[in-house]
């Protein structure tokens, strides 16, 4: 295993200046391709939090996503694709391994993938007849990624691409978020979820001091249209991330013989919400959403002018990164990079802006929450192809595997090849997803939000709350994709049949888990 | 240079140093301070290490090390300034002549109050910055009374002048790390950077 390290990202920075100089050269470039071989590379690009009932390509009214609809043209577009949990962890692994979470078991933040199922990766599976890099700007992605450590060539740092420091060091230390963090993310600090101290206590008191006095003035809190995206450990730009991307493909491709299997996690649009200043103007519009009461399982709920807030930040940075993907892109066919080049776009799970709820990993798992979308666009293909039927991210692995041309894993999958590249088209498959992270991974599953997704219909099933001990809802989809009508009273054979199918599931999962870990 | 200017400044320097603490007087204190400050950045320093071991490399952690010891130094100096700014100001007796007792008192008591102060904000949340100006003002009475008090007790003047004299160990360990600290950062960030 390689490490790109960010000298090296520097120097090769120093040789391709800019896009504009790039697309100036590309033609040079492009004859520097090394690889020699029939087989296509993958480029799976996840973009973090990425809600489909927020992107103008399935239907959503802001046009968010100008340039995925672009992309769509001449790829496979699924309507009905769903993450398997509802948040990063559960949704990574299970996209890396092609196993649900009950199964996986990276099921608690910060979580790992079951130690005897870790070599289960995809790029295990795909071996040394791939050049495979991953890059993950989450570093609970990035988890998983070291677990496969020995598996990739190329593990670009969490940080690579990230944004230098503009207030201490000007120019001077390109690329060096060092100050940022060293600062920001410890020595100021401060009631941050991963730093609660900070680690100076004069600047600390001084940060606690001025938060206290914008509290009673907020007028004083000045704009700061600069601020760049954070993850909660580096600053970076999308821009330069992008561009990051871009310059590593070209690096690997007129490298390597080989062709390459490219996983790139990248934080936006993540919250904290940063468009830059073009796309701030964006949909200063009256966008009616359909309003949904406060859950009970929701302790401290937000006002439903503050998630119209959010949501428009929310909205405004998926344009924003939606037209840095178009950009990606557009160099990316430009140098001929695309083909031969399957380009999967897609998410590990989705945000939620209702019932009381800003964010993902909560008890709730409505539709926001875990829709995402998937594009695949196939060297070539000149035409789109739209798929309705329910699919979800396990589907990743072994449609991958056979695209590469590799013999799948020996573990069962719980996924199946997707429609459009070889599997069968079945409206009434199951799609499970969970959120269990109240539990411990090497218990049974007793407390947690199920979700069975089957033909038009949605149980969600809370198991063991306080007050939600056993409670379903149900949904047609079709008629409802709001989930305002919990149909679980009107249609309770339905629900009963749905709800066995995913405690039988659930159950069989607990059972091969115990096995495992010998209780 | 105008005569008369020479004058008064050489006036006002020759008074400014009769009314500082003697250097044997000082370290102590300053012990206190630096240990105070540099000790509470290693606690959270190494309680954020294991996180960063998964995404930093040795020369980044090293960095940030740098950053910290370097911003312990600063603080401790201004620290140390406030104090001797005091010291100045006050009549001798009052701090100048005690001023490894009653310096050492209060900084303990201020900066002790800081820490106890993040201590509260963390557990309770951003709510208890609403308490910061009585808080601090407490703090600086109550430094006030116990430095007062703790040249009148024997027991407290007896402890206060050992544990600040064993402290000035820490000043060998730190102020050279601190020292490497500043070549590094100065590699680091504006000639390799």
């Amino acid at each position: 295993m390689s490490q790109f390290a960010r000298r090296d990202f520097l120097k090769l920075s120093s040789t391709l200046v800019g896009g504009a100089a790039l697309s100036r050269i590309l033609p040079a470039i492009s004859t520097l391709t090394g690889q020699k071989t029939d087989r296509p590379n993958v480029l799976i690009l996840v973009f973090d939090t990425m809600s489909a009932p927020h992107l103008s390509l399935y239907g959503y009214g802001r046009e968010t996503t100008p340039n995925l609809s672009r992309f769509a043209d001449r790829a496979t577009v699924y309507y009905s694709h769903y993450s398997e949990g509802s948040f990063t962890t559960p949704g990574t692994a299970s996209i890396l391994t092609g196993l649900l979470p009950w199964h996986h078991r990276a099921i608690n933040s910060n979580g790992l993938i079951r130690r005897d199922l870790a070599d289960n990766n995809l790029f295990r599976t795909v071996g040394d007849e791939y050049f495979r890099i991953g890059f993950s700007q989450n570093l609970w992605a990035d988890i998983f990624l070291r677990q496969f450590n020995t598996d990739l060539n190329l593990h670009l740092p969490a940080s690579s691409f990230s944004y230098n420091n503009p207030l201490l060091l000007g120019d001077k230390a390109l690329n060096d978020p060092l100050p940022y963090l060293a600062y920001d993310d410890f020595l100021v600090g401060g009631l941050k979820v991963d730093t609660p101290y900070s680690g100076s206590v004069t600047l600390g008191m001084m940060a606690a001091a001025i938060e206290h006095g914008l509290k009673l003035h907020p007028e004083l809190k000045l704009e700061d249209k600069k601020k760049p995206p954070f993850n909660g450990y580096f600053y970076f730009q999308n821009r330069t991330v992008f561009q990051g991307i871009y310059e590593t493909l070209m690096r690997v491709a007129s490298s390597e013989q080989r062709p390459y299997l490219g996983y790139f996690h990248l934080w936006s649009p993540h919250e904290p919400y940063a468009p830059q200043d073009r796309f701030k103007a964006l949909f200063q519009d009256d966008l009616k959403s359909p309003q949904k009461p406060k859950h009970h399982l929701v302790d401290i709920a937000v006002s439903r002018q503050e998630l119209r807030r959010y949501m428009l930040a929310y909205d405004q940075y998926i344009a924003n990164v939606d037209a840095e993907f178009g950009i990606l892109m557009d160099l990316l066919m430009a140098s001929g990079l695309l083909d031969n080049t399957y380009v999967v776009a897609t998410s590990d799970h989705g945000q939620l802006f209702e019932r009381g709820v800003h964010g993902h990993g909560s008890r709730l798992m409505y539709d926001e929450g875990i829709h995402i979308p998937l594009l695949i666009s196939a060297p070539g293909q000149v035409r789109r192809v739209d798929v309705y039927e329910p699919t979800s991210n396990v589907d990743l692995f072994p449609t991958l595997s056979a695209i590469m041309g590799i013999q799948s894993s020996p573990v069962r999958l719980d996924g199946g090849l997707l429609p459009g590249f070889g599997g069968e088209s079945n409206p009434e498959r199951s799609i499970f997803s969970i959120q269990a992270k109240e539990n411990s991974a090497f218990q049974s599953l007793r407390k947690g939000t199920f979700v069975l997704i089957k033909g038009t219909h949605k149980l969600i099933l809370h198991t063991n709350y306080p007050g939600y001990e056993d409670s379903v809802e149900l949904y047609d989809l079709k008629v409802d994709p709001y989930e305002m009508k919990d149909l679980s009273l009107v249609d309770s054979v339905t629900a009963k049949q749905m709800k066995d199918e995913l405690l039988t599931a659930r159950q069989a999962a607990d059972q091969l888990n115990t096995k495992y870990s010998g209780q | 240079m105008n005569p008369r200017f020479l004058q008064v400044w050489h006036k006002l320097r020759s008074v400014a140093l009769k009314r500082l603490p003697a250097i044997s007087d000082i370290l102590p204190v300053f012990a206190v301070i630096t240990t105070m400050f540099y000790g509470w950045s290693m606690v959270v320093f190494l309680w954020k290490l294991p996180g960063w071991l998964y995404f930093l490399n040795i020369g980044e952690i090293a960095g940030i090390f740098a950053i910290q010891l370097l911003t312990n130094l600063i603080e401790s100096l201004v620290g140390l300034l406030f104090l001797l700014a005091f010291s100045m100001a006050l009549p001798s007796r009052a701090l100048k002549d005690v001023f490894i007792v009653r310096g050492s008192m209060a900084t303990l008591v201020l900066i002790g109050s800081m820490m106890l102060f993040l201590n509260r904000y963390v557990s309770v949340g951003s709510a208890f910055g609403r308490n910061l100006f009585g808080w601090m003002l407490g703090a600086i009475v109550i430094a006030v009374v116990l430095a007062f008090l703790s040249t009148r007790v024997r027991f407290l003047s007896v402890s206060i002048s050992w544990i600040s004299d064993q402290l000035i160990i820490f000043l060998f360990i730190l102020m050279p790390l601190s020292a490497l600290s500043i070549i590094y950062a100065i590699f680091r960030f504006f000639i390799l950077g």
